[in-house]
């Protein structure tokens, strides 16, 4: 258990500020969801801007930090090297991005946690959509890196993918899988419907990524 | 332990980086020579176990085996060409967390670190951040991670690129310790004076495959009857360029010493020739086949 520890402390500090940046980004949006609520209410508006953000901000953090993890591996001449080292390819890929994972999920839970107890809404939807969004596009971003073998291309596939389904999948459904983006949290039957099409791109991305995952 | 290497063949697409290749390595220091594209790192890449040969198979003893990742990756070091990573982590962490990924055991990782940072010359520079480390010093790194936790085999490609002289000197005397008789250090380089200099066995590769592989003295002798040394006018030295291949030269008092090549045998004449000159006799002599 202890090996576990420092493994995934070696993975976290190896990215450097790449990984400092995710719990800074959500502190800064968790100070701005204050403001911001705390304004609306004395408005007397509702406040639906917030849970947007959310969903735009924090899957998109957790697939940097995806791509950050596979940087010292892919995209850094001498990455290689790491391939000789008595570790499965396995270990490169999946069980280091699950532990990255269950970490990211408890962040995941304490900014729900603070959005939802600032807008005085229900936990649980907003933590399940925000899991399986995280899920989706941490696997999009890992598929990408894995194939393109660059961060900077990752990332413009992560972007892609979120900013496609955000700004033209408002006016052309189809074009959506994951995202709510009403502002008003997802109804039960939104929920559905993201769940399924999350577990189908996530399982396909992280299957497919590690398969693409080589020296 | 002998590796034996038997009939591997590697392609690259419809490219054949490495073609039929057989050879056995020995305990000791052993040298990999060839031209750009001979197909060394190819063969030191899959030895490190980062590619899959096509072709033929690779045994290590009586019962180790290159299909068996896991416990051949348990028994290498390697240094690729580049060494960048880790570029946030300070040296000694660096090290620290590749004797985890070693599986290096807890109790002897302080003193394996030590070891690896005595020995490439780093332990002044255990706290520095490795980002700001120069090319030299970065090399010295990739040097310590494979040498840490002191394997059985050591995989070095272009090991000295970027040190300086009085590193490179270093770098040989560390390689000379490493070598205690039991382990296999597989050095390939452009440097052909360094692999003279640590080698006892020299293989050497082009276009895929292995021309010759023996003593560093037997090789050096097979160009011995081939070789001439002479002073000669520039105009003459010249002439000399154009129909005949030409190992060194220097300036000399009345024009240039030069060092050549000549398809005529000498009898009777013998020169001490080095393992460049047989380098590129053996090298010459393959690409007129």
């Amino acid at each position: 258990m202890k090996r576990v520890v420092w493994e995934v402390a070696l993975d976290l500090k190896e990215a450097g500020f790449h990984m400092l940046m995710i719990p800074l980004v959500a502190l800064v949006f968790l100070a701005m969801t204050y403001f911001v609520q705390t304004n609306l209410d004395i408005a007397g508006k509702q406040n639906v801007l917030t849970l947007p953000m959310l969903e735009a901000l924090i899957p998109s953090l957790g697939g940097y930090g995806t791509l950050m993890l596979m940087q010292g591996l892919l995209d850094i001449e001498g990455g290689e090297l790491a391939f000789t080292y008595p570790r499965t390819r396995l270990y490169w890929g999946l069980i280091r991005q699950s532990r990255f994972f269950i970490l990211y999920v408890l962040l995941i839970a304490v900014v729900c946690k603070s959005v939802t107890g600032m807008m005085q809404i229900n936990f649980a939807p907003i933590f399940t959509l925000t899991l399986a969004q995280s899920f989706t596009v941490m696997a999009v971003s890992f598929f990408g890196v894995t194939v393109a073998r660059k961060v900077s291309i990752g990332l413009i596939i992560l972007v892609a993918f979120v900013g496609i389904q955000i700004m033209i999948g408002r006016d052309w459904g189809f074009l959506n899988w994951i995202y709510a983006i009403d502002g008003m949290g997802p109804t039960q039957a939104q929920l559905s419907t993201i769940l399924y099409n999350s577990l189908v791109i996530g399982v396909f991305g992280w299957g497919l990524g590690q398969v693409w995952l080589r020296p | 332990m002998d590796i034996v290497i038997r009939n591997l063949s590697k392609f690259y697409g419809k490219v054949q980086a490495l073609n039929e290749v057989n050879m056995t390595i020995s305990a000791g220091i052993h040298g990999l020579l060839g031209p750009n594209g001979a197909g060394k790192t190819t063969l030191m890449r899959i030895l490190a176990t980062i590619l899959d040969a096509d072709r033929g198979e690779i045994t290590w003893g009586d019962t180790l085996n290159w299909k068996q990742y896991r416990a051949i990756k348990g028994k290498i070091g390697y240094l690729p060409q580049h060494f960048g990573m880790y570029k946030y982590l300070l040296v000694e962490e660096a090290l620290r967390g590749v004797a985890l990924l070693k599986d290096i055991p807890k109790e002897q990782e302080k003193e394996q670190v030590e070891l690896a940072m005595d020995r490439a010359n780093l332990m002044e520079y255990a706290k520095r951040r490795v980002g700001q480390l120069s090319g030299g010093m970065l090399r010295r790194l990739g040097i310590a991670q494979a040498i840490l936790g002191e394997p059985a085999l050591l995989i070095m490609d272009e090991p000295s690129v970027g040190l300086d002289p009085a590193e490179q000197i270093n770098f040989r005397k560390l390689i000379r310790d490493y070598d205690n008789g039991e382990r296999i250090v597989l050095i390939s380089s452009h440097i052909v004076k360094e692999v003279e200099s640590l080698c006892k066995i020299v293989s050497i590769m082009h276009r895929g495959k292995v021309l010759v592989t023996g003593c560093t003295q037997e090789i050096q002798a097979l160009a011995s009857r081939n070789v001439r040394e002479e002073i000669m006018s520039e105009e003459a030295f010249r002439v000399l360029e154009k129909t005949h291949v030409v190992i060194n030269f220097s300036p000399a008092d009345s024009g240039y010493r030069v060092r050549y090549l000549t398809n005529d045998e000498m009898q009777g004449v013998e020169i001490h020739a080095s393992l460049e000159d047989s380098y590129t006799y053996i090298i010459q002599r393959n690409q007129t086949l």
